[in-house]
C-alpha cells in the first residue's frame, strides 16, 4: 500500500535568472541559494534546474538526457538512437550516467548531431515506448543550449546529486523549481520540473484547468507521449508554436496568456489580430491558476520569459539590477542575490520577456504604470536580531522568546522571505522588520504594530483584528483580505485582490491606505471598513494614469472605497461584454423601443455600464436590458466622482494624517491631495431581479 | 430520433427547472435555479437516460479555485466560421414545426437580442417577417439524396457568400463526414433527430476527432471547421456543457425552449411579447448556469478551454467501448 509521507503545506516555488550582456555567468550555488530561500514552498517530491548557455559562435551538439531504470531500457534507447535506418541522427559522444537520488532511476546523457525534426519525432516514439508497460524511463531534455537537472528531493538534494556546485557549473540563464505535487505524483524524477522540449524549458506553479484542451491540441500535432504535468504541456505548446508554426516569442506567449476578449477588442487593430491568433490556435491557451517561468534559445539569443493567469491566482515577481534580470515566486528569492534590484509584479494575465542581448523586452506591466516606489533603506539598530539564513520557524520562535522576555520593541534585520512574521506576538509589541518579510505577515493580528522597511510579499494582514502594519515599500497580492480591525498603511503599490472581503463590526472599522496604485479586484466582496488609493507618485504630475485595475468593488456589499482621480466606469464591478450589450441595444432599435439617435449615442460611449445606459434609456428599454446587468446576487456599486465632503474627511482624514506622518511626507502634499476629486464607491442598492 | 420515453427525458424536475428559468414558474426569471449541495441528478439518484447522464465534470478544488461568475468574468462567447460569427453563448435556438406560427418572430427576436443564432429546422416560415434578423438565422438549402444539406446564415434563398453549415445526422460514417468537408462548410451540424442509431455524444466526439486527424498543411482541419451538436433532447446547461467537452463548439436546442415557455401542445396561449420575454429570461438563466458549471471547473473561457477537453470529464459505470469512443476516462482514474 502506498503511504503518503507527511509534508508541510505549500505551493511550488519558481525562479529564473538571466545575466546581462556585460555581466559574468551565474553560478549554480547562486541559483541554489535563491530557490532554497523558498524551500518551504516545495516538498521532497521533486525539484530541478535548467541551465542555458549561448555559445559564442560554434554550433553545439544536442545533449539528450534520459531517466533510465536499468540496462534493458538503456539498450532500447541506444538501439533506437543508433538504428541504421535512422541516418539523420548520429551519436557524437556518450556522456554516461549520473545517479538520481531516492529513486530507482539513473540519468543518462549522450551528445547527438543531426536533423532536429527527426530527433523530435524519435524522442516522442522512444518516450511512448518507455511509458507503454509501466514506467521504464523518460527522455527529459534534448536541446543544444539547455541542460536540465532534476530529481526527487529538495533543490539542494538535486544540486548535490548532479554535483552542480562541485563541478563549478555556470550559466547565462538558470531556471529552478521546488515542487509541491498536486495532480501527478512526485515519487519518480520523470514528474519533476523543469520540463523541456527542444530549446524550451518551463517550470510552473499552479493547476491549469485547460489541461484537457491543451492535450487535445498537442495530440493532433505530433505529440504522443505525456507524463501528465502542466509544465510539460506548456513546454510542448511553446516549442510547437515557435519551432513548427514559426510564431514570434511574443505571439506564442500571448496565445498562452489568452487575454480577455473584452480587453483585446478595446485595443483596436492589434487586439483583433491577437484574438484571431488565439482562435487559430484554439487549445493552446492556458486557463486556471498559473505562474510560469521559462527559458528559450533560438540560437541567436537567449530568453527568460514569465507569465501569469488572467485572474493572477499565483504569485510572480520580476526584478532587474545592474547585472541581472530575475523572475521569482517571491521577492525574497531575488533579494538573496540582490539588495538593489527593482522588483515589480506581473499584471494579471501579463507576460514578461527579457533576452541576453537585448535586456528587458516586455515588462509585464503597462509601462506608464510601472512607477515603483523604491523604499528608503533604513539602517537597522545595532541590537537588531539577525535573521540571515534563519528558517521561518526558528525566526518566529526567537521573536516569541524576545516578546516573552518582556521586549516590546523588537528589531529584526536581513529578513528574506520568512513567513508568518508578527503572528502570535502579544498585543502592544512593536516589530521592526528590515528586509523582505515573507507571506502571511501580520495574519490574525490582534494588536501588534509592525513596521516594514522594504517591500512585503503576499497576504499581509489577512483576518487582522487590530494593531497596525506600516510598509515603507510595495506590498503584493491579497493584502488586507478579511481585514476587520486596525490599519494597514502602504507607501508604495499593492498587487491583485487587495482589500477583498474587508469588513467592520461593533466599533471595529479597519483602514487600508495605499500611497501608490492597485491591480484588479480591489475591494472585491468588500463588506466594511475604508480602503483608499492615493497615487502620490503622479499627484503633482500632468499624467493621469488610472490607479486601479479592473473589477474594482465587484460584489461589494459594504464599506467605502476612495480612489484619487476618475476611475473609468468599466473598471468598476463586473460588466457584461460590450458586444453583448450592443447586440441587445440593436435588438431594441429593431423593435423600435429605442430610436437611432439614442442607439448611436450609446455606441459612442466608451463604457457601456449600467450606470451609463441608465442615462439614455427609457423605462421600457431599461426594463428589457436590465437582465444583462442585474441579478439576484449582484448589483452594480454606487459610484460618485467628487471632492471629499465633511463626512468623508471625518472618516478618512485622521488615517491620512497618520499616513503622511508615518512616511514623513510634507503637509503641502496632503493639502494638494485633499483638493483633488476622488472616485467614491459604496455598495449598490439591492434592486429587483431581472424580468 | 432514438426511441425514448418522453417522460424519462422530460422529468417533472426538468420541466419545472426550465420554467423557473423563463419565469413561467417561480419568482426569479432569468436566474439560475437554486439547487442544494449534492445532487438528485442521474446517474446517482434519477435514472440515467443518455450517455451524458453518465458523465461527470471535474470540480475545482484547493489548487484550482472555482470562479464566481457573478463577480468575475467567465467568457461564454463562441466564434464560428473563421470569426465571421460571434455568439454570446454556446447555444443556437432551433425553430421546429412545433412552434406555433405566431411565435416564430418572438423566437427569432429573443435569440437575436441574446446574441445567439436561430436555426430554421425543417419549418416553413414567412421570410419577409423576419428579414430584419437575417444575419442571425440559419436557413436550410440544397438538400442531397441522403437528406444531408447545406444551411447558411441569411434568408435570401440563394447560396450566398456567407457562412455555410453542413447538416448530417449523428453518424460515424467517414464518407458522409468527408462529403461535408468537401462542401467547404464552415461548420458541421450534427442532427440527432435525423438519426436512428448513433447517439449524439458519440457522433460529436467522432466528428471532432475526425476533423482533428484530417490535416491540411500540418494543421488539423478542426481549427477551421466548427462542430455543432443538435438534438431536441438537449435539456439544459448540463447537456450543453458536456457536449462541448466532447468536442462541440455549440449546441442547438429546441424542445427545451418550448417547454420553458409553456408552448408544448395544448398549454394555453400567451401574448407574443410575453413569450419573447420568457425566452430571453430563459437564455439569460441558461448562460448563468453554463457559467456556474464552468466556474465550478475553474474554467474562465469556454471557447479555448472547454471545447473537446475530454480530460475534464469522467464516466461513471459507462461501457468501456463507449468510453473509448468518447475519449473519456473512467471515474477514479487520475
Amino acid at each position: 500500500m502506498a503511504v503518503e509521507l507527511p509534508r508541510n503545506l505549500g505551493a511550488c516555488g519558481i525562479y529564473g535568472v538571466l545575466r546581462k550582456k556585460h555581466a559574468r555567468k551565474i553560478k549554480a550555488e547562486e541559483t541554489l541559494a535563491s530557490i532554497e530561500c523558498v524551500r518551504f514552498r516545495g516538498s521532497n517530491l521533486g525539484a530541478g534546474f535548467a541551465a542555458y548557455n549561448l555559445p559564442e559562435n560554434s554550433l553545439t551538439p544536442y545533449k539528450l538526457k534520459a531517466f533510465i531504470d536499468g540496462e534493458d531500457t538503456l539498450e532500447l534507447i541506444y538501439r533506437m538512437l543508433s538504428d541504421i535506418h535512422n541516418e539523420d541522427i548520429r551519436i557524437v559522444k556518450e556522456i554516461g550516467f549520473e545517479d538520481v537520488e531516492g529513486s530507482r532511476f539513473h540519468s543518462w546523457s549522450v551528445l547527438l548531431e543531426g536533423d532536429r525534426e527527426k530527433l523530435t519525432e524519435l524522442v516522442s516514439s522512444v518516450n511512448e515506448l518507455l511509458l507503454r508497460d509501466g514506467i521504464k524511463g523518460r527522455i527529459y531534455s534534448w536541446g543544444r543550449y539547455v541542460d536540465v537537472f532534476k530529481g526527487v528531493g529538495y533543490p539542494l538534494d538535486v544540486c548535490n546529486c548532479f554535483r552542480l556546485v562541485e563541478q563549478g557549473i555556470e550559466a547565462d540563464l538558470w531556471l529552478a523549481h521546488t515542487r509541491q505535487p498536486t495532480n501527478s505524483p512526485g515519487v519518480f524524477p520523470i514528474w519533476s520540473h523543469p520540463f523541456s522540449s527542444n530549446e524550451w524549458a518551463i517550470a510552473h506553479n499552479g493547476d491549469v484547468s485547460s489541461f484537457g484542451a491543451n492535450m487535445e491540441y498537442l495530440r493532433y500535432r505530433g505529440f504522443t507521449s505525456f507524463v501528465g504535468t502542466d509544465s510539460e504541456v506548456m513546454a510542448f505548446i511553446l516549442d510547437y508554436l515557435t519551432r513548427v508554426k514559426k510564431l514570434t516569442l511574443e505571439q506564442a506567449l500571448v496565445i498562452l496568456a489568452n487575454p480577455y476578449e473584452e480587453k483585446l477588442l478595446s485595443m483596436n487593430g492589434v487586439g483583433s489580430e491577437t484574438l484571431k491568433l488565439i482562435m487559430e490556435n484554439r487549445g493552446a491557451s492556458l486557463d486556471g491558476p498559473f505562474s510560469v517561468v521559462g527559458g528559450y534559445c533560438d540560437g541567436e539569443d537567449l530568453y527568460l520569459i514569465a507569465l501569469t493567469d488572467r485572474s493572477k491566482f499565483r504569485p510572480i515577481v520580476v526584478g532587474e539590477d545592474e547585472d541581472r534580470i530575475y523572475v521569482a515566486s517571491e521577492e525574497a528569492e531575488i533579494r538573496v542575490l540582490s539588495e538593489d534590484a527593482e522588483v515589480w509584479t506581473l499584471k494579471p494575465g501579463g507576460y514578461f520577456i527579457a533576452s541576453l542581448k537585448k535586456g528587458i523586452i516586455v515588462k509585464g506591466r503597462d509601462n506608464d504604470l510601472v512607477f515603483f516606489h523604491n523604499p528608503c533603506r533604513h539602517e537597522p539598530p545595532s541590537n537588531a536580531l539577525d535573521a540571515e539564513g534563519m528558517d521561518y520557524h526558528t525566526l518566529n520562535i526567537k521573536l516569541k522568546e524576545l516578546a516573552s522576555k518582556g521586549f516590546r520593541e523588537i528589531y529584526v534585520k536581513n529578513v528574506k522571505g520568512q513567513r508568518y512574521l508578527g503572528v502570535g506576538l502579544p498585543t502592544g509589541t512593536r516589530l521592526h522588520i528590515y528586509g523582505t518579510p515573507g507571506n502571511c505577515l501580520a495574519n490574525f493580528n490582534m494588536g501588534v504594530e509592525i513596521y516594514v522597511y522594504g517591500n512585503a510579499e503576499d497576504d499581509v494582514g489577512d483576518t487582522m483584528h487590530g494593531g497596525r502594519v506600516v510598509i515603507h515599500g510595495d506590498a503584493r497580492d491579497v493584502i488586507a483580505q478579511a481585514l476587520q480591525g486596525g490599519e494597514i498603511l502602504v507607501r508604495g503599490n499593492v498587487g491583485n485582490r487587495a482589500a477583498i472581503q474587508m469588513r467592520e463590526y461593533g466599533d471595529k472599522k479597519p483602514f487600508l491606505i495605499v500611497g501608490g496604485r492597485a491591480d484588479d479586484y480591489f475591494g472585491e466582496y468588500m463588506a466594511g471598513g475604508v480602503a483608499a488609493i492615493l497615487g502620490l507618485a503622479t499627484l503633482e504630475s500632468n499624467e493621469e494614469p488610472e490607479l486601479v485595475g479592473n473589477y474594482v468593488a465587484s460584489g461589494m456589499v459594504g464599506g467605502r472605497i476612495y480612489i484619487r482621480g476618475k476611475v473609468s466606469p468599466r473598471r468598476i464591478g463586473y460588466n457584461p461584454p460590450r458586444l453583448d450589450v450592443i447586440r441587445y441595444l440593436k435588438g431594441l432599435l429593431k423593435e423600435k423601443i429605442i430610436d437611432p439617435t439614442t442607439y448611436q449615442s450609446l455606441l459612442d460611449e466608451n463604457d457601456l455600464t449600467y450606470n451609463t445606459i441608465k442615462k439614455y434609456l427609457n423605462e421600457k428599454a431599461l426594463r428589457r436590458i436590465n437582465k444583462l446587468f442585474i441579478n439576484k446576487y449582484f448589483h452594480p456599486p454606487t459610484v460618485q466622482y467628487r471632492k471629499l465632503d465633511d463626512e468623508d474627511l471625518n472618516l478618512l482624514l485622521p488615517a491620512l494624517r497618520r499616513f503622511f506622518n508615518e512616511f514623513h511626507l510634507p503637509d503641502k502634499l496632503l493639502e494638494t491631495l485633499l483638493e483633488q476629486k476622488f472616485t467614491v464607491i459604496t455598495a449598490g442598492k439591492q434592486g429587483k431581479g431581472a424580468g | 430520433m432514438l426511441k425514448l420515453d418522453e417522460e424519462m427525458v422530460w422529468t417533472k424536475r426538468r420541466i419545472h427547472h426550465l420554467q423557473e428559468m423563463s419565469g413561467l414558474a417561480g419568482k426569479t426569471p432569468g436566474e439560475s435555479v437554486i439547487t442544494s449541495m449534492g445532487t438528485t441528478g442521474p446517474p446517482a439518484v434519477e435514472r440515467p437516460v443518455f450517455i451524458l447522464d453518465y458523465l461527470v465534470s471535474d470540480g475545482a478544488q484547493v489548487t484550482r479555485p472555482s470562479i464566481d461568475p457573478y463577480r468575475e468574468p467567465i467568457e461564454t462567447q463562441i466564434y464560428l466560421a473563421n470569426m465571421q460569427i460571434r455568439i454570446s453563448m454556446p447555444v443556437i435556438l432551433a425553430i421546429t414545426s412545433e412552434v406555433p406560427k405566431e411565435y416564430i418572430k418572438p423566437f427569432v427576436r429573443a435569440a437575436y437580442n441574446m446574441g445567439i443564432l436561430t436555426y430554421l429546422h425543417d419549418v416553413q416560415v414567412e421570410y419577409s417577417e423576419i428579414e430584419d434578423y437575417q444575419d442571425s438565422i440559419i436557413t436550410p438549402l440544397e438538400e442531397n439524396q441522403q437528406g444531408d444539406y447545406v444551411a447558411y446564415v441569411g434568408t435570401e434563398r440563394k447560396r450566398p457568400d456567407k457562412p455555410l453549415f453542413f447538416r448530417i445526422p449523428s453518424t460515424e460514417d467517414r464518407e458522409r463526414i468527408a462529403k461535408a468537408i468537401q462542401s467547404e462548410a464552415d461548420a458541421i451540424l450534427i442532427d440527432e433527430d435525423l438519426s436512428t442509431n448513433t447517439p449524439l455524444e458519440v457522433a460529436v466526439s467522432f466528428v471532432d476527432r475526425f476533423l482533428k486527424e484530417y490535416r491540411i498543411e500540418g494543421e488539423p482541419l478542426r481549427s477551421r471547421v466548427g462542430v455543432i451538436a443538435c438534438s431536441s433532447r438537449i435539456r439544459g446547461a448540463d447537456d450543453v456543457f458536456k457536449l462541448m467537452g466532447l468536442g462541440a463548439d455549440c449546441v442547438v436546442l429546441s424542445k427545451a425552449a418550448l417547454i420553458a415557455t409553456g408552448l408544448t401542445a395544448g398549454k394555453g396561449k400567451h401574448d407574443t411579447e410575453a413569450v419573447q420575454d420568457m425566452l430571453e429570461n430563459f437564455f439569460t438563466a441558461l448562460q448563468k448556469e453554463i457559467k456556474l458549471l464552468a466556474g465550478a471547473a475553474g474554467i474562465s473561457c469556454l471557447y479555448t478551454s472547454l471545447v473537446g477537453s475530454r480530460e475534464l470529464f469522467r464516466a461513471i459505470t459507462l461501457d468501456r467501448a463507449i468510453r473509448e469512443k468518447l475519449g473519456v476516462k473512467m471515474a477514479g482514474v487520475g
